[in-house]
């Protein structure tokens, strides 16, 4: 238990920070879910069907591109050592 | 570019504040992917424009973290040397985060801050009353100093009342007439009494000098003279002992030789004692008179 609270106490800040990363990058993913279940519901075709596809592509990318500089920049803070614990 | 953050400040910003992460994160959305999709529905080949929207992510996350939070930097500090969080900043986010975790704590120091912010207020009180009570002193000082100064001042406008009078009367006294004709007057018979004395000093030295010359003069003519007969009566006993010691045979005769010279001798002491210059009382003395007025007084 000693052994897990230690892991936990030495993970946590980065868990948190990593958390944090992950809700701003899931919620680009919850918004393009939201947006692909209105073309859903209000079908669109042609070229602005091509270009709602293509959003839904290139958000999908640049939440993921974000999440990992987010967490990249969040890794080195805390080696850093100026990060304080927001929790 | 002036306005831009550093990037140790952006990086820390970034990693610190989950609103600006999220703030960014879909401003990058808005701003980046959804032209990057626009491209790729253009014609733009996927790989350039994908590409492009992932490599322009960091710097445009940095232009917007500079245009958005940038201004409550200091203009000074911008693209400079990373200044410092200010004490009160870092205890505010360390506040912020303490109070997070140990909310109990924190009602603690809340309280201990309650505590000291009355104390605080409390010190203020007291300073206050006591620059009251200074002023109040000062005040009553000043009242006091007010009531002496009345006084001074009635005193001196009395004083100088005074001396106004006085001058005025003096003004008038030394512009009348018949004060300046005496006291002319008396200038004159105070200078001629200052000449009289000293003509009159002038006489009285040279007469007693006059006196006193003369009476030794007299007195060193008479030793003379005397001294002059002395010496021919002596002369002229000499010769009558001359005369008459060789007839003389008796022892009285021996006797009457030595009477006589005895006399004699007798005779030249009390010569020599009247000869000698006897200072009467109040005579005044030759020696002390100088030598140029002794001269002056002779041809006189």
């Amino acid at each position: 238990m000693a052994l897990l609270t230690d892991i936990w106490r030495g993970y946590r800040p980065h868990f948190v920070k990593l958390a944090v990363d992950f809700l701003v990058s899931a919620t680009f993913w919850v918004g393009l879910f939201l947006f692909h279940l209105l073309t859903k519901l209000l079908p669109v075709s042609d070229w602005a069907g091509m270009l709602i596809t293509n959003i839904h592509s290139a958000g999908v990318i640049a939440g993921l591109a974000v999440f990992g500089w987010l967490s990249l920049n969040d890794i080195y803070q805390i080696h850093k050592g100026s990060a304080p614990c927001l929790i | 570019v002036s306005h831009l953050v550093p990037i140790s400040k952006f990086l820390r910003g970034m990693s610190d504040s989950p609103r600006k992460k999220f703030t960014l994160a879909w401003l990058t959305f808005f701003c980046l992917a959804c032209p990057a999709a626009l491209l790729i529905s253009l014609g733009v080949p996927q790989v350039i424009a994908i590409s492009a929207m992932l490599v322009a992510i960091l710097p445009f996350q940095y232009v917007a973290y500079s245009a958005l939070y940038g201004h409550s930097e200091p203009k000074g500090q911008a693209l400079t040397a990373p200044q410092p969080i200010p004490q009160t900043q870092a205890a505010y986010a360390d506040a912020r985060s303490f109070t997070r975790a140990f909310p109990t704590q924190h009602s603690a120091v809340a309280s201990l801050r309650a505590v000291t912010t009355t104390f605080a207020s409390l010190r203020w009180a007291s300073l206050q009353r006591a620059t009251a009570a200074s002023a109040l002193a000062s005040l009553r000082a000043a009242v006091s100093l007010q009531t002496d100064k009345t006084a001074l001042l009635q005193a001196t406008a009395s004083l100088q009342a005074a001396a106004t009078s006085a001058l005025a009367s003096i003004q008038a006294a030394s512009g009348s007439t018949a004060l300046q004709a005496a006291l002319a007057s008396f200038a004159e018979s105070e200078l001629a009494s200052l000449r009289v004395q000293r003509s009159m000093r002038d006489e009285l030295s040279l007469a007693t000098l006059a006196r006193a010359t003369r009476g030794e003069y007299a007195t060193l003519f008479r030793a003379l003279v005397e001294s002059t007969s002395l010496s021919s009566r002596l002369k002229e006993s000499m010769a009558e002992m001359a005369m008459v010691a060789p007839s003389a045979k008796s022892p009285a005769a021996i006797y009457e030789h030595v009477e006589r010279s005895e006399e004699v001798v007798r005779v030249q002491r009390s010569a020599l004692i009247e000869a000698r210059p006897v200072r009467r009382a109040g005579q005044f003395r030759a020696r002390s008179v100088p030598r140029r007025r002794q001269r002056s007084l002779v041809a006189t």
